[in-house]
């Protein structure tokens, strides 16, 4: 599996990207990497549309998360106060890898 | 403040009547948790509204700890009366306290929303957080992560820029999207400056016109996040990248990220006030501040791009120092260089 965080928008304005390949890193961690996917409900938030809402909050980030599996590619985006506690483990369990 | 989470409160109960058990306990959860932080918010508000009701008029400052969690507002650290003695919540509360002389002394602004409103700051909030925001009602300051930056509480202009995304909430209210986006963040950096010049006593010629000025740890290549002076110049390191503000039109950046790039446009508006301000000389809060300030509270639409902004602080610069001032000369001149008009 194949996942890639961007975070853009803060006060600083500088982008953060971090691409992570489970099947190179420590097998505990790739396990943990599942273990908070499927925590967070990941696959059940909502795809962005632009249409339908921008971050509104000055300075808050934009979180995306990319997780490619066997072909298939699941794109979320999720705005920083919209992040419910498990979304926020997720995110802070791949910063930390 | 409104407070969302991914899926709304009717799905979750949908989810709670129709879902498997494994669904109805995550759906039950979130419902938990959700209500817990509704109740505890509108405590808190009441709370503060009482404060408010109660307090002298002028300055009031109250100072909160995250303690490292998401929790807002936190604990209480600090009161206007019993300062913080945390050194974040010391910056924070000083910051704040210069922010508010500024548009008190200067622009005759009683706090935040003109009504005297409190302002709140909660420090230390999340684990190794780079960011410091307005969440519509306070400020919010992460500690850094130590490698790359420090805490947020230590350039004062940072406080002055988010309070002042208050000011533009409770006043123009400029879209956070595309060239009012832009302008939205550019009001910010002009108070946030002004706010350091005033605490320094620095003349628009003597100021650095940087924008976070001491964020940086000592291993980044960058003197702050920004220059009005010279947008484009501020960092340049291998790991966070160079900085990409343009200084005029012809630069400027089509993007989606970032709201429409809102942090990287902002640089042609900064360098318009930072123009104005060197052109007309003297202190800059009590110049180029004025019109600026003028523009904000009282001629923006939300939707406002660059040009509305351009002409709308002539038309401020000649109301408050003349028609055919070399104030109004000065603003119109900043513009066209920058490539707006």
């Amino acid at each position: 599996m194949l996942i890639t965080l961007t975070r853009t928008g803060g006060f600083t304005g500088i982008p953060y990207a971090k691409t992570i390949d489970t099947t190179k890193i420590d097998p505990e961690k790739a396990k943990g990497v599942e273990e908070v996917l499927v925590s967070s409900h990941f696959s059940k938030v909502k795809p962005f549309d632009s249409a339908q809402g921008k971050n509104s909050n000055p300075d808050a980030f934009t979180y995306s998360i990319s997780v490619e599996r066997e072909g298939e590619i699941q794109e979320r985006t999720i705005f920083e106060n919209d992040l419910d506690p498990e979304l926020r483990k997720l995110i802070s369990y791949l910063q930390k890898l | 403040m409104a407070i969302c989470f991914i899926v709304p409160p009717h799905i979750l109960s949908a989810v709670v009547k129709n879902g498997n058990a494994d669904q109805k306990d995550w759906a039950e959860k979130s419902i938990e948790i959700s209500e817990s932080i509704r109740q505890k918010r509108q405590a808190f508000d009441s709370l503060r509204s009482l404060r408010q009701e109660l307090a002298p008029a002028g300055k009031q400052r109250l100072i909160y700890s995250a303690n490292n969690s998401t929790d807002l507002p936190g604990v209480e650290i600090g009161t206007e009366t019993t300062p913080p003695t945390d050194t974040a919540g010391k910056e924070a509360y000083t910051g704040t306290g210069a922010t508010y002389d500024l548009y008190w002394t200067t622009y005759q602004r009683n706090s935040i929303d003109n009504r005297g409103m409190s302002l709140l700051s909660t420090v230390h909030y999340s684990e190794k957080y780079d960011n410091a925001f307005w969440d519509g009602e306070q400020m919010v300051y992460g500690d850094g992560d130590g490698q790359l930056f420090t805490q947020f509480t230590k350039p004062i202009d940072v406080t002055g820029h988010e309070l002042t995304h208050g000011v533009t909430q409770y006043t123009a209210n400029l879209d956070y999207q595309d060239q009012s986006g832009a302008l939205n963040e550019s009001f910010s950096d002009v108070f946030g400056s002004l706010v350091k010049q005033q605490s320094l006593h620095q003349t628009a010629a003597q100021a650095d016109w940087l924008i976070g000025e001491g964020i940086f740890t000592s291993s980044v290549h960058g003197k702050a996040l920004r220059s009005m002076k010279a947008p484009g110049t501020a960092y340049d390191d291998p790991v966070i990248g160079k900085d990409m503000q343009p200084g005029d039109m012809s630069g400027y950046v089509t993007t989606a990220d970032d709201n429409g790039g809102v942090h990287i446009n902002s640089g042609i508006p900064n360098h318009a006030f930072y123009l104005t301000a060197v052109a007309i000389g003297g202190n800059a809060w009590e110049s180029a501040g004025k019109i600026w300030y003028e523009t904000l509270t009282t001629k923006l639409k939300s939707s406002a791009n660059f040009a509305d902004c351009a002409y709308a602080t002539v038309q401020s610069a000649g109301e408050i120092f003349g028609t055919g001032s070399k104030e109004e000369k000065a603003v119109e001149e900043a513009w066209k260089k920058v490539g707006v008009i």
